[in-house]
């Protein structure tokens, strides 16, 4: 049996670490960088649960896409590049953060959340829809780690 | 920031010895109205550009009301001209600003207007909104912009917007402008972002293929920390200046992202 005893004369909790704004800060790193995966997903063909995101392209957009120089090897939705470069990671009203597609027009004529939309209801496995399992464990221990952290540091014990 | 009364008196200073010596001491006198000006309008661009989101509108407000006043009192001075554009860009950059983010979903109320969007516009509207294209075309194409921001007006619609006041320039041209002005301004708000949430890591993704770039293909292969395309933010502005806003040039497909270091080095990033 072990016999413990605390002689502390004093414990200060400093409750100003565990402020919402530091945690909100981490909930926008976090969506970067889950951003920031999918985008490279994307670039590569990959939806988020790690399938491809589409079957392949048509023989007449394979020609359409060739002769414009992009490639035919996979489907990534990659013509001009305003797709791929309007989903953006935000901070969100009242803290954390998301992942918005704009409304800014699309030279398709849509806007772009518009033919997001489109594409994910046509059957596309759209990039950055849905967070991967990898995505959310990493998000999870982050939090579970850096509340930790933040509780250790609140709490200071002066021993006699 | 309403304009202190020590700031009003001093104006109201400068108008009677501007009534008083308009031959001799004009040119003086309009050197120091320039002056403050510039400080005042300085002040309000770091308080616009430095909010802190919920906390601040009454700041913004603030701001607003003081440049309002500098510039009822240096009109009736008779120098209207010199602050015209200086007054009417705050205010429209304010207006920007709501507009902006009431479309995107995030702070669509005057209490939540981000630090990053503000600071994005700010920076986009005080420089050359379009590259390398004329003085005469900003104001309608980010009025154009803005409304096509809104989701009220299409791309189509935009573009001729842009080319009825632009016809020396092709229609695929304009095409590639308004597209561009796009991508630009959201990669200025991902690197806003950026900076505040002390993300360091600067991630370049996108196309390699025939039609890529070799300053693309040069940025996406750079592989100086064992991951292609992954920089120090300040490093990619070094080695690469104007890229993480400007991409390669017009119509480039290229995304810059940003990271923690720490992710960084989970992902093979050797610092």
């Amino acid at each position: 049996m072990i016999d413990v005893k605390i002689e502390a004369s004093t414990m200060t909790l400093d409750a100003s670490v565990l402020e919402q704004a530091v945690f909100d800060n981490i909930a926008v790193q976090e969506i970067n960088q889950t951003a920031a995966i999918g985008s490279s997903k994307w670039r590569q063909g990959i939806g988020p649960d790690g399938s491809a995101i589409g079957d392949g392209y048509s023989n007449m957009t394979k020609v359409l896409r060739a002769e414009a120089g992009r490639q035919i090897a996979f489907v990534d939705l990659i013509m001009t590049g305003t797709l791929f470069n309007q989903v953006l990671p935000f901070p969100s009203e009242g803290g954390g953060a998301q992942i918005s597609v704009t409304s800014q027009p699309h030279p398709s004529g849509k806007s772009a959340s518009g033919l997001y939309e489109e594409l994910r209801s046509r059957g596309f496995n759209m990039p950055l829809s849905d967070f991967s399992r990898e995505d959310a464990a990493r998000i999870d221990k982050r939090f579970e780690d850096e509340i930790q952290k933040a509780v250790d540091a609140a709490i200071t014990v002066k021993t006699p | 920031m309403a304009l202190s009364e020590k700031s009003i008196k001093r104006l109201q200073e400068l108008q009677e010895r501007a009534l008083a010596n308009i031959d001799t001491a004009g040119r003086n006198i309009l050197a120091d109205y320039e002056r403050l000006v510039r400080e005042v309008t300085l002040r309000a661009r770091m308080l616009l550009s430095g909010m802190g989101g919920a906390n601040d509108p009454m700041q913004l407000q603030d701001s607003l009301v003081a440049i309002q006043q500098m510039n009822a009192i240096l009109t009736e001075a008779g120098l209207g001209e010199i602050i015209a554009n200086y007054q009417a860009n705050f205010k429209t950059t304010y207006e920007d600003a709501q507009e902006y983010f009431s479309i995107i979903g995030v702070g669509s109320s005057q209490t939540a207007v981000p630090p990053a969007v503000l600071n994005s516009l700010v920076s986009v509207y005080s420089n050359d909104l379009s590259l390398n294209i004329q003085n005469r075309l900003v104001p309608p194409l980010k009025q154009a912009l803005l409304q096509g921001a809104a989701g009220n007006v299409t791309f189509g619609e935009v573009v001729s917007r842009v080319a009825a006041v632009m016809q020396d320039l092709p229609i695929n041209n304009v095409e590639t402008l308004v597209r561009d002005s796009y991508v630009r301004f959201n990669r200025q708000v991902s690197e806003e972002v950026a900076k505040d949430a002390g993300l360091e890591i600067a991630w370049v993704e996108g196309p390699d293929d025939d039609v890529t770039r070799p300053v693309c293909q040069e940025v996406i292969n750079f592989s100086g920390h064992g991951v292609p395309g992954m920089f120090y933010r300040d490093e990619l502005e070094e080695l690469f200046p104007g890229y993480s806003i400007e991409g390669g040039g017009w119509n480039c497909r290229h995304k810059v992202s940003y990271i923690t270091l720490e992710f960084a080095i989970s992902l093979g990033f050797e610092p």
